[in-house]
């Protein structure tokens, strides 16, 4: 039942929303420029909800099961909140840079509803829940998407992704009342005993089929995917970092505890889809990237073949004697943190050049070592971690899946990231080429140099602190990866999978 | 009638919506079709609601009501928007954005 205390275990939440209705309103009555105060607003409230986040966090590491079994606290959900915390910090950070004064505190609310709703999304125990959260998230990325409301190409961009987007959802509710009219309930855990007591008949397949269709076009998979190449080109870009990031993790976390907890006896049919899919998703998004001139762009169709790396993670299965057992979860929320992080930080550098150069042609990458040497170095090794080069945590998120594709068996799909990966390096190293062996074109640069935007002293800081922490980490989860890895673990085990 | 016709109300009136969505260009008309593909999913649900004689699947379609007003609100802002800097009817038209 709900007990007064279970308040208490969303403190984290409670202080993300607070600071999103605190810039609305501030919003409403101030006047000037309010960049510095959007960004310490937001920074303040989540650095102390993860402080509330660590504090609250159940001593014994055990599940906690809140509001009648909507929510559950559990090492899971800490784990992706964590990253999640992080990722809207450095993507307001982010924003600072692009946007004046008056987006710029727009920005900053939506991402912290965004926010909101990822951080509730991890944590969600019931259909309903699962189900707010996810518009909770979804309906102000819509926006952020476009809130360069005076370029076609940003609102462009908004619409696809909006109708795509608003069209999943749809599919997802027509899934969930499938579910519950089978089994009777709508809270996971209980989900997965009306479905065990049902088999695999057609119907149950269908409301499972009906809910990975959904999750399938939230997190990016082919053939659900053709929304993200659009949104990410269109996209104001500390927009397109943050989408390319947060919501894609969280819906991948909530596909993970849906097949592991809800579909669980289904997991052998789960096994199949996904591992097709999987395949599909890191063929096409590999080759379609090749293709792309435009920077950003190319990191769309790249994030695409990301998600078909953590759906292996996903569908790995072992069948034993006890049912399935998903060993390739902790990979997976492993690989969610690390992927963040580095896409994010690819995102940032591509901002630089867009500020230098006005464009975000793979061109303008010509040469960028000479003109500023630490983006082009950080952008190197975003790129080759993206890759999946040694010593770098993209090297061992690869290598943690393969592990896990090839314990449940699923060595042909294990070879098939193998050589995804190869092709890969192809339009990753193509941005390393340019950056560093090419020199830039003469006119080009001048007309560069007298363009560049001056941007005031603290805020270019700020942006240059993004870029360096998320390279930094995205080397030393490469070097020290093993504790993140423990971490992961240790949150799969302790939660309500 | 029995659940099964209620069932199949609610998969036509999604599959309509659905066909919409993928068919018809006009951005109003997709709009509106993800419209009915929410209500028959929410058909769908309080017809379950009702049989299982469970409150669970009626809280979800106020839920699902409620939150369905707030997507297309936004949803409508983004095409006023957007037709304030492009005349835009047809979705095809929306080809700024190529690889």
């Amino acid at each position: 039942m709900i007990e007064p205390g279970d308040l208490g275990y969303v403190v984290p939440e409670l202080i993300v929303l607070g600071t999103a209705l605190t810039l609305l309103l501030w919003a409403a009555i101030t006047r000037g420029d309010r960049r510095w105060m959007s960004v310490s607003i937001a920074l303040a409230g989540n650095g102390s909800a993860a402080l509330m986040l660590f504090m609250r966090t159940p001593a014994d590491g055990a599940a906690v099961e809140l509001f009648a079994g909507q929510l559950v606290v559990d090492g899971y959900s800490t784990f992706f909140r964590t990253l999640f915390l992080l990722l809207a910090s450095l993507a307001i950070v982010f924003g600072a840079q692009r946007f004046p004064s008056a987006p710029l505190i727009d920005f900053a609310a939506l991402l912290q509803f965004s926010l909101l709703g990822m951080m509730l999304l991890v944590g969600a125990a019931d259909w309903a829940t699962a189900f707010i959260a996810i518009e909770t998230m979804a309906i102000p990325v819509y926006v952020l998407v476009g809130l360069t409301r005076f370029r076609r190409a940003s609102l462009e961009a908004a619409m696809k992704y909006f109708a795509l987007g608003a069209f999943a959802s749809a599919v997802l509710v027509y899934g969930i009342a499938w579910s519950y009219g089978l089994t009777g309930t709508t809270s996971l855990a209980e989900t997965a005993d009306g479905i065990a007591s049902r088999g695999d008949e057609p119907w149950s397949l269908f409301a499972l089929g009906l809910i990975l269709v959904a999750l399938g076009f939230k997190v990016a998979a082919v053939p659900f995917h053709a929304w993200t190449p659009d949104a990410y080109q269109g996209a104001p870009t500390p927009a397109a970092a943050f989408v390319s990031v947060g919501p894609k993790v969280a819906a991948m976390a909530l596909l993970a505890r849906v097949v592991t907890l809800a579909f669980e006896p289904l997991a052998a049919n789960i096994t199949v889809a996904l591992a097709v899919i999987a395949a599909a998703t890191m063929i096409l998004g590999n080759l379609a990237a090749i293709a792309q001139s435009d920077v950003k762009r190319m990191l769309g169709y790249s994030s695409i073949a990301h998600t078909g790396y953590m759906l292996v993670g996903v569908a790995a299965v072992s069948q034993t004697d006890a049912g399935a057992d998903f060993v390739g979860v902790p990979s997976v929320l492993f690989y969610g943190f690390v992927y963040a992080l580095m896409t994010f930080g690819a995102f940032a550098v591509a901002y630089v050049v867009e500020a230098q150069t006005d464009s975000n042609d793979l061109s303008a990458f010509r040469g960028l070592a000479r003109r500023s040497m630490l983006p082009a170095a950080a952008m190197a090794v975003f790129m080759l971690s993206l890759t999946g080069v040694p010593p770098l945590s993209g090297f061992l998120g690869k290598l943690y899946i393969l592990q896990s594709a090839v314990d449940a068996g699923l060595g042909w799909l294990a070879v098939t990231l193998v050589v995804t990966s190869v092709v890969s390096a192809f339009y990753y190293l193509r941005v390393v080429v340019l950056m560093f062996m090419e020199d830039e074109d003469a006119p080009a640069a001048a007309s560069a140099a007298a363009d560049a935007p001056a941007a005031s002293g603290a805020v270019a800081d700020a942006h240059s602190a993004v870029v360096a922490v998320t390279a930094g980490a995205t080397v030393a989860f490469g070097i020290v990866g093993g504790g993140l890895l423990a971490w992961a673990q240790a949150a799969v085990a302790s939660s309500l999978l | 009638m029995t659940l099964n016709g209620f069932l199949v109300v609610g998969a036509l009136i999604f599959s309509i919506g659905a066909m919409g969505v993928l068919i018809r260009r006009n951005a109003i008309v997709m709009l509106m079709s993800i419209e009915l593909m929410l209500q028959g999913a929410n058909v769908t649900l309080a017809a379950f609601s009702a049989y299982l004689d469970d409150q669970a699947g009626f809280v979800l379609v106020i839920f699902s009501l409620t939150v369905a007003a707030a997507e297309v609100a936004v949803g409508l802002a983004i095409l006023v928007a957007l037709s304030r800097v492009y005349p835009v009817v047809n979705v095809d038209q929306l080809d700024s954005l190529r690889g």
